[in-house]
């Protein structure tokens, strides 16, 4: 069993391997080939100038599609650090101090949850505009509840144990019980927690900028590059080919180390019911 | 008990209600500067304005908000200049068909299969099918329907491109048109749900009623469609259930890749064109969809299993 599980997280430590190495490759070598318009050689099938051909305005699919990961990357990183620290914290806040903070929060949380994340998403771009970064933030948004239910039961669920209640005996303040005993207790499960919806932010990002809300060109995006690929079906359906694998590698290589993570971490462990990916 | 568990939706839709009235009011901008354009007299803006009840106090509109979801009124419209509710209900079947049919292809796969993996456990079929779901739900569904465009509209010509044809058009014209969108939402579904009724189906097995049913002589099949899958089912369907609301959500991206005119297209328009309140109503009215078909749900329980009742 674990044999096969190790496999899991091996598996997934090199489809993201991949992906990490060809997205700094383009960062580091690239020279902005991924933006670089060449209307000459447009719609050219692959050949081997060009691995993956070119798009309508000529530009480098493979250059796009490398570059298109390190803004996958980042907004997936960013938006599930909002959704970790706001959660998190909020959680944390809620269980220690007050009764009606607790409530209020909650009933936020309850509310945001309600909605589709795609939805919600949707309306917070309505409000920001469109780009990556507002992507980024709407994403982290609708992942903060999920962080915050998770913290909670939890944090809810330590708060009786004896060596909670000893380290407040011998006189911790609550900020270092809540640093020093409590977290560290639940760090797995978020770790955890933040890999999976970490592949599910990196599909929402991809679908908001499919919907044309998301990451703005010139920059690349994947999900960007299917929607242009949409227009170009019949004449060139590499287009739409490449940047959907590497979409999908890198959330197959996510999930296969989230797997493999979480028996590594604790094998006692059932799976965690993130919130989930719009995709 | 179930009156009570419908009256609980109450508060989380007027949650709802509120986050989606907070992030209108955020917004900068004037809805009236937006309707008539900047050309337009301060006196018509002032009487646009006191239409929109722009003028009152920020409670009072919120009040007034609520008291419109209430009965159906969800404000009107900036670019269309005609009453949200009325396009919202215009789209929503287009939507509602896509989810249905969707769920219909996500159960139709992943109950058959789900409990065939579970009857082979290990086995190469097994494998198999927990192979594809891995990789199912790696696949976003925008770019599975653009593959299958690519399949079947460019290369096959099985299935039109674009658009969508309503039931009254005939039947085959409306499935030619949503077959592919439903395969496309449903898919990844399937693949959690397959998952989920190989997971279930394979804890009832291990069970003593199934070693009892065996011993009295049952077949295979009778074992494992009478006994196993009537228990395995009432985790299946909280999974199911919640699947809907997921699918609600993936029907706006899945209409863009087929241009169907439904809710995620009147949202999109209504994000390109700042037309907040249309934004606005669709957003809470499929919110409150789903957090009614999450109660549904709840209820269907009770109704598949006794012993559960509703608190």
């Amino acid at each position: 069993m674990s044999r096969r599980r190790n496999r899991a997280l091996w598996t997934g430590l090199v489809l993201l391997g991949v992906v990490l190495g060809g997205v700094a490759y383009q960062l580091l070598w690239g020279g902005g080939s991924d933006v670089r318009i060449a209307v000459e050689q447009r719609l050219e099938p692959p050949s081997p100038s060009h691995a993956f051909g070119t798009d309508d305005l000529g530009r480098d699919v493979l250059a796009r599609v490398l570059g298109g990961g390190a803004i996958a990357l980042k907004v997936g990183l960013v938006a599930v650090g909002i959704g970790l620290a706001a959660g998190t914290s909020l959680a944390m806040v809620a269980v220690r101090w007050g009764r009606w903070p607790a409530r209020v929060v909650g009933a936020v949380m309850d509310g945001l949850m309600a909605f589709p994340a795609i939805l919600l998403a949707l309306a917070i771009i309505a409000v920001l505009g469109a780009g990556y970064v507002p992507a980024m933030i709407a994403i982290g948004i609708g992942l903060i509840p999920v962080f915050w239910r998770q913290t909670r039961a939890q944090a809810l669920a330590i708060e009786g144990r004896e060596f909670v209640l000893a380290a407040r005996g011998l006189g911790a303040t609550e900020a270092r019980v809540l640093w020093r005993h409590v977290l560290p207790q639940i760090t797995p499960l978020l770790v955890i927690q933040a890999t999976t919806t970490f592949s599910g932010a990196v599909l929402s990002e991809a679908s908001l900028s499919f919907l044309g809300v998301g990451t703005q060109p010139p920059l690349p995006s994947w999900g960007r590059m299917l929607l242009d690929a949409t227009r170009a079906l019949g004449v060139a359906p590499w287009m739409a080919i490449f940047p959907g694998v590497a979409l999908a590698v890198t959330v197959l290589g996510i999930n296969l180390f989230g797997d493999g993570l979480r028996d590594a971490l604790d094998p006692q462990l059932r799976r965690i019911a993130g919130r989930e990916p719009v995709a | 008990m179930r009156a009570a568990r419908l009256l609980a939706l109450i508060p989380t839709v007027v949650m709802t209600a509120t986050i989606a009235f907070v992030l209108l009011r955020v917004v900068p901008g004037d809805p009236a500067v937006l309707m008539l354009g900047l050309d337009a007299s301060p006196a018509e803006l002032a009487q646009l304005r006191h239409q929109l009840g722009e003028d009152r106090p920020i409670w009072a509109q919120y009040a007034a908000w609520l008291a419109g979801l209430a009965t159906g009124r969800l404000g009107t419209s900036i670019q269309y200049h005609a009453p949200v509710a009325g396009l919202i209900a215009a789209r929503l079947p287009v939507t509602l068909s896509l989810a249905a049919a969707a769920m219909a292809v996500t159960v139709v796969v992943a109950l058959p299969l789900g409990l065939l993996a579970a009857a082979r456990a290990w086995s190469p079929l097994d494998l198999g099918v927990l192979t594809a779901t891995q990789l199912g739900l790696a696949v976003p569904n925008f770019w599975l329907g653009i593959l299958l465009l690519l399949a079947f509209s460019v290369a096959l010509r099985w299935f039109p491109l674009q658009g969508y044809a309503p039931l009254g058009a005939g039947v085959g014209a409306w499935a030619a048109h949503l077959a592919l969108p439903a395969v496309t939402l449903g898919a990844a579904r399937a693949a959690q749900l397959m998952r989920f009724v190989r997971g279930a189906a394979l804890e009832e097995l291990g069970r003593e009623y199934v070693r009892t049913a065996r011993g009295k002589g049952l077949g295979e099949r009778a074992v494992l469609l009478g006994h196993v899958l009537r228990n395995a089912l009432i985790p299946v369907v909280t999974v199911a259930g919640l699947q809907f609301g997921f699918l609600l959500g993936g029907a706006i991206i899945v209409e863009q890749v087929f241009g169907l005119p439904g809710i995620g297209r009147l949202v999109l328009q209504g994000i390109f064109a700042r037309d907040l309140p249309v934004v606005q109503g669709a957003v809470v009215v499929l919110a409150a969809l789903v957090c009614l078909l999450n109660a549904l749900v709840d209820l269907l329980y009770g109704a598949l299993d006794p012993r559960v009742s509703v608190e």
